[in-house]
């Protein structure tokens, strides 16, 4: 099953070499701040998180949305999403793999990060954030390969892998919470402290994960003779419809909450994001993923859009933008800007920090483009024969 | 057997390269020295040995029982009490006059990583030591 | 290979699995319960600070203060590639900052002129409940249990700035980069260019917090923190800072305490500062 890696045409090769040189310029630029330190990203000492947590607080809720397709395939026999829960499950595992590496590349003293399980402090989340998401990485290796090498051998599953998979469910649920529960535990960041951040991270992350899985389904179809299914597609639309309308409202609720409640230390970081008090680098990012937002629901609510597939594409990006700027930049920016003095400082990220993010991109996409070259092969055999 | 001559010099060549590290810096003339660290007058926490085995396990229990318990004493097994600090007690011997100004300076410089004493075996047996990152000579 | 043999090597090789596993995961289950504790005396300790805002108005014991603690702990002044002070790397462990923004919670419109826009000592508060030590993943700051101290080990912290997110206070302080990276003349660039650094205290390391560690290693030899002492040294300056064991209930800062009225930073936060000012 293995050696399906290592055999293909030359777009295969292409593809994987692109991801290398991506991976390369990464790795130089990664060479560049392990020398200086952290001083070659634009943080600051007010602004401490940036692009790195962002994407991998955006990529902790596309592994977690695994469990949109493996919840109805395998709790309620949603048979039409027999083909697509690989590509689902695969797709955690690239996340999750880049989720860990974006937390290494943020750290200031990477060689001590085993620390964290030499001295485990089971009072921090990011400790209990570490252990679900490696459980995850782990839980979702396993259900994979097992169940994908079942059913290429035409038997079922063994049985020892029921229960795992069924684990898996409440576990992708938890590692997006426990991710959320990291930021909104914190008093001193009031942006944070909300009670319904956990919820607005699940529904986003149903919203975003499947409708990358939509597009990459779509991209198999095009590229190669593996076809998820037209009905898989649809559903998957529909998840993203609810979740995405879901997702809208929360936020409009948040924002009934911190306009109607006045209070300052709430109200100043949406003043913030969205450039109502003075200039924001941030606020035509964040009117845009607003207004991509609405559009994109509005426009998914209808079936007859849904149905025509080049138009879902469209829709799939822009729910992704939306979602991507608002959860990445804007959620963690916001988060410290006002500075506990008052302040407002402006981050934007610098080349170097950028190359280092395209580099772990590169290397999440070259796990996918892997693994998803093994399931097609496998699958374009099984067809053929 | 018409490859026998090939065999034989890639045999030869192939073992060359293979055994290469272990004869090419004896022939080179640029073999490490063993490491011949300039011991110092007087008495050290625990008798040579000890410290050739254990300094680094003693370290980091001076630096826990420092920083995390607060504690300041160390008991050595002959009963002489000393004051747990890499600046001050063990420094105080194994530092060398010259060392001082040049560890305070910048990253890149080479006597930064620290007091000869140290680097004369650490840098033969290539184990990094990162003690002066931070820490300083007085 | 038949039947038995196999099961028999499933077993053994999931026991080898487990162990291998297990046996780590205990050991490191017993240390996270036993915590970083161990043998300690429980002195019940606390120490405080007290700051006389309107003593401390003045520039030059704040500025006493700052110089002697960043002096005594080789605190950098870190400086961008122009050589001007560089504030999103600052690294401060004792400074100034106005009255509406050292205490949000307590300004209002009408705040007293002798208050309003004046500069107020803030430095890390050591707070009884503090949040940045729930939140580090690796211990690396803890209170200590002996002296009620907050304390930093550079040695052990991942440099993740969590704690940093978790402080109200914007007490703590990342380094971004080496602060003892050379200058083109080799001269130490954040320390003034000097050739050596103002104390024998451990400099740091890039990519390490810092922050106030209320001159921890100057009590436990018996001394007071360098800012009180400095303050003291200026003329006119006594009492401005009061530093004792709130603990004890003879202790000056628990007298003055129960005398003056006092306020702190962000009280409703529950955090319980153990830093308070006279206003």
């Amino acid at each position: 099953m293995l050696d399906n890696a290592f055999r293909g045409g030359k777009r295969y090769w292409l593809l994987l070499g692109f991801w290398v040189l991506v991976i390369l310029a990464g790795l130089w630029a990664y060479g560049q701040q392990l020398d200086e330190g952290l001083s070659v990203t634009g943080l600051s000492r007010d602004v401490t998180w940036g692009l790195y947590i962002a994407q991998f607080t955006f990529l902790v809720g596309v592994a977690a949305s695994a469990v949109m397709v493996v919840l109805p395939y395998y709790l309620h026999d949603f048979k039409a999403f027999g083909r697509m829960v690989i590509l689902g499950e695969i797709l955690a595992v690239s996340a999750v793999t880049m989720c860990a590496l974006f937390i290494f590349v943020d750290l200031g003293q990477p060689r001590r990060v085993l620390n964290v399980l030499l001295h485990a402090a089971p009072n921090s989340l990011m400790f209990w954030d570490m252990i679900a998401l490696m459980g995850y990485l782990l839980l979702n290796l396993v259900i994979g390969a097992v169940t994908f090498d079942a059913e290429r051998k035409g038997a079922p599953p063994p049985g020892w892998v029921k229960p795992l998979i069924l684990l898996s469910i409440p576990w992708a649920v938890s590692i997006h919470t426990v991710t959320a529960f990291l930021y909104s535990g914190l008093a001193a960041r009031p942006y944070w402290m909300s009670a319904i951040l956990a919820p607005r991270f699940l529904a986003s992350a149903f919203a975003s994960g499947p409708s990358l899985l939509i597009l990459l389904a779509l991209i198999l179809r095009k590229t190669t003779r593996f076809d998820a299914g037209k009905e898989a597609i649809q559903k998957l639309a529909v998840i993203v419809t609810y979740a995405m309308v879901v997702n809208v409202f929360f936020v409009l609720v948040e924002l009934f909450t911190v306009l109607y409640g006045n209070m300052p230390h709430h109200l100043e970081p949406f003043a913030y994001l969205f450039g109502i008090h003075e200039v924001s680098k941030l606020a035509p990012w964040m009117w845009t993923s607003a207004a991509l937002a609405v559009a994109c629901v509005v426009l998914l609510l209808c079936p007859a859009v849904r149905r025509r597939e080049g138009l879902l594409a469209l829709l799939c990006v822009g729910v992704i933008a939306a979602i991507w700027i608002e959860k990445g930049m804007g959620m963690i920016v916001a988060g410290f800007n006002p500075s506990p003095f008052g302040k407002i400082t402006q981050y934007t990220p610098t080349v170097l920090e950028v190359l280092i993010t395209l580099g772990v991109y590169g290397i999440g996409f070259l796990i996918l483009s892997v693994l998803y070259k093994i399931v097609v092969s496998v699958r374009e055999r099984a067809e053929a024969a | 057997m018409r490859d026998k001559p090939l065999i034989v010099v890639g045999l030869i060549v192939g073992i060359a390269l293979l055994t290469f590290p272990l004869w090419y810096a004896p022939a080179a003339g640029s073999a490490a020295r063993p490491p011949e660290p300039k011991v110092p007058e007087g008495k050290c926490v625990e008798d040579r040995e000890y410290m050739r085995a254990h300094h680094m396990e003693l370290l980091n229990q001076w630096r826990d029982d420092v920083v995390r318990q607060g504690k300041k004493d160390y008991r050595s097994q002959d009963g002489t009490v000393y004051e747990m600090s890499l600046t001050r007690t063990c420094l105080d011997c194994h530092a060398d006059a010259g060392d001082a100004e040049t560890v305070s300076a910048g990253a890149d410089h080479p006597a930064r990583r620290g007091p000869a004493f140290c680097l004369e075996c650490h840098d033969y047996a290539n184990v990094e030591v990162i003690c002066w990152d931070c820490h300083l000579e007085p | 290979m038949d039947k038995s043999r196999r099961s028999f090597l499933k077993k053994a090789g999931y026991l080898a699995v487990g162990a291998g596993c297990g046996f780590p995961l205990l050991g490191a289950a017993g240390r996270a319960l036993q915590g970083d504790h161990g043998p300690q005396e429980p002195t019940g300790t606390q120490w405080g600070m007290l700051i006389d805002v309107k003593k401390c108005l003045r520039k030059d014991i704040r500025q006493a203060c700052s110089d002697a603690c960043h002096r005594v702990h080789n605190v950098p002044t870190i400086l961008d590639e122009k050589g001007k002070l560089n504030p999103e790397e600052e690294v401060k462990w004792i400074w100034s900052e106005t009255y509406e923004h050292a205490f949000p919670d307590q300004d209002h419109r009408y705040t007293a002129d002798s208050l309003k826009g004046q500069p107020v000592l803030v430095l890390c508060n050591h707070c009884s409940e503090p949040p940045c030590t729930r939140v580090c993943p690796t211990a690396a700051t803890w209170k200590r249990e002996s002296d009620g101290l907050v304390m930093m080990d550079m040695h052990r912290c991942i440099g993740c700035r969590y704690c940093i997110a978790a402080c109200p206070y914007g007490a703590r302080s990342f380094n971004w980069r080496d602060p003892r990276e050379p200058d083109e003349a080799g001269s130490l660039r954040h320390f003034g260019g000097a050739q050596k650094l103002p104390s024998s205290f451990p400099a740091r390391t890039k990519g390490v917090v810092e922050k106030c560690n209320f001159c921890a290693e100057r009590l436990r030899d018996g001394g007071e923190p360098a800012c009180v002492e400095a303050a003291r040294g200026v003329p006119g300056g006594e009492g401005a800072l009061v530093f004792g064991d709130l603990s004890d209930p003879d202790s000056e800062i628990s007298k003055l305490l129960r005398e003056k009225h006092t306020i702190c930073r962000r009280a409703s936060l529950g955090t319980g500062p153990n830093v308070f000012y006279i206003v």
